[in-house]
């Protein structure tokens, strides 16, 4: 395998357009990475699209308005997880040498309200509601009250991390909601699933994000910028788990392969991209993540260590929170993030002296990516 | 799985309770009867599912036999669901919560006959069935829900 760099990254601001289709958000988000990449359409060789119930073939009609240069489009869909997974066939693409420059590509346009069900089959649909599976907020909020029942968390500390997301999505221009919001904001906003109210949840949106990978050979060609290269690309699934024969979180198998793909470990990072639907989805993950044990993750929020500035901190552009997550491109939103950190290109959202990142990504049912960023030094 | 004898015949023109899903659980006749949930055991790891699936998620076994589940379990979470949502003619609010059965798994369910102030992890909850919403022609959509146990 080569090593991979990421040359090039765009993206629109996500949000809610009434006029803007995913594709035309796709268009632009291309041609934002090729400008900063500094290259031409027709240099792309090979490109992917991630993005979720937008219609058949959004790449390709993608492609259509950027220039039917006649290269392969691979449309590819893995819930929040599409991105990612654009984003990591790209890398496998020019890694194998098959390739020497690859366009990984999300687009989303969502409506105000999730579909019910992520299956459009009546069959399917019926089992859920059977279930009571009606609302994709009651998930959360009940993962919420187990954890604040085992761990004592509290709903102030679960509050704090959408705090804190929205205060780094006040530096990044791109974020859907850049606004400060209090712990008591987040309290008062409309109850969804008890005691999961509006603003411990991501928003629906729109947007278009994209990435250009190549060759570090190739890379070498273009521009003085400090080069970005793939450390890992780790992607896995759920394995069946119960209580009688219990498996670890798939986000843990996941973050283990990433790391020995990387030679290194949690603490090494410089700053961490990740999937928080709901804000105890964050706190979850430190602990899944390995940067702390089972019930420790509240303490993390509580003391600032997540924040910019802290010791390690997470969703510098916003998050799924404020950032925004139109499913598709908010994976490729993550790799856009953490590029511009370690290129040292962040504005006033910048992690000193940022060298890795990390970003992570849950699709659907288990799926689980995981891509690790390094400034070659 | 056993037919619903409390349905009435289509002919009488008379609403019906129908299952939301066939083979998911029973809608016994008489009302001293308890409704099952219908799983599906391993034969050779023995593992247990709902709902019941043709190959072993465990071990990828084959040879899978269809059980009823004790109906009977402790509550591990629940929300109250407040936000109304897509395809849901039902009433808002309702509660939904997830139930560890003695069986060694955990499983979502409309809970029922209780007030959401008392409701508490790790009480014991027992099986019963409910209307979810109606049809187009007034029939009664019956899923099985869960509701806490009589001590």
């Amino acid at each position: 395998m080569r090593e991979v760099a990421v040359i090039g990254v765009g993206m629109t601001r996500f949000g809610r357009y009434e006029d803007k289709s995913s594709i035309e958000h796709g268009v632009e988000a291309t041609q934002a990475a090729l400008k900063d990449a500094g290259l031409g359409w027709k240099e792309v060789q090979i490109a992917y699209c991630g993005a979720a119930q937008q219609g058949m073939t959004p790449g390709t009609r993608v492609l259509a308005g950027l220039g039917t240069t006649g290269i392969p489009f691979i449309n590819v869909e893995n819930a929040s997880a599409s991105g990612s997974t654009a984003f990591r066939e790209a890398y496998l693409a020019v890694a194998t040498g098959l390739y020497d420059i690859a366009l990984a590509l999300g687009v989303g346009k969502m409506g105000r309200a999730f579909a019910l069900a992520s299956s459009p089959e009546p069959a399917e649909m019926n089992l859920m509601k059977a279930m009571g599976s009606l609302q994709p907020a009651s998930f959360f909020a009940m993962r919420m009250k187990r954890r604040m029942k085992e761990y004592g968390t509290s709903i102030d500390s679960l509050a704090r991390v959408s705090v804190k997301n929205h205060r780094h999505a006040v530096y990044n221009p791109y974020a859907q909601y850049p606004k400060e919001v209090t712990v008591e904001e987040v309290h008062r906003s409309r109850m969804i699933c008890d005691p999961v109210t509006v603003l411990h949840l991501c928003p629906t949106g729109d947007g278009g994000a994209a990435a250009i990978l190549c060759s570090e050979q190739e890379a070498k060609k273009y521009g003085t910028r400090p080069l970005i290269t793939v450390a890992a690309s780790a992607f896995r699934t759920q394995v069946y788990s119960s209580k009688k024969t219990p498996s670890p979180d798939v986000t843990t198998i996941t973050a283990k392969e990433a790391y020995e793909q990387a030679g290194c470990g949690p603490w090494d990072m410089d700053l961490v991209q990740v999937h928080e639907a709901a804000t105890v989805e964050e706190i979850d993950n430190y602990e899944l993540l390995g940067f702390c044990n089972p019930g420790e993750g509240e303490r993390f929020i509580d003391d600032g260590v997540t924040q910019i500035g802290g010791r390690m901190p997470f969703n510098t552009d916003g998050g799924l929170l404020a950032r925004g997550h139109p499913i598709g491109p908010t994976g490729l939103a993550q790799i856009w993030e953490t590029v511009m950190q370690l290129r040292g290109e962040a504005g006033q959202r910048q992690v000193e002296g940022a060298k890795i990142g990390m970003a992570h990504m849950i699709g659907y049912e288990g799926v689980c990516i995981i891509h690790i960023l390094k400034k070659r030094l | 799985m056993e037919s619903d004898k409390s349905a009435q015949s289509s002919e009488t023109g008379e609403r019906k309770r129908l299952p939301i899903v066939e083979g998911l659980f029973t809608m016994p006749s008489s009302p001293d009867e308890r409704p099952q949930l219908i799983g599906s055991r391993c034969k050779a790891c023995s593992e247990a599912f709902f709902p019941k699936r043709l190959i072993c998620a465990h071990c990828y076994g084959q040879d899978v036999e269809e059980i009823s589940l004790s109906g009977k379990g402790e509550l591990y979470t629940y929300t109250i669901v407040r936000a109304p949502v897509l395809g849901y003619q039902g009433p808002i609010p309702f509660v939904v919560g997830q139930i560890e059965l003695p069986e060694g798994l955990t499983i979502q369910s409309i809970l029922t006959g209780c007030e959401p102030e008392s409701l508490e992890i790790g009480m014991p909850m027992e099986i019963t069935l409910g209307k979810l919403e109606e049809d187009e022609a007034g029939n009664e959509i019956i899923t099985y829900m869960f509701t806490p146990a009589v001590q």
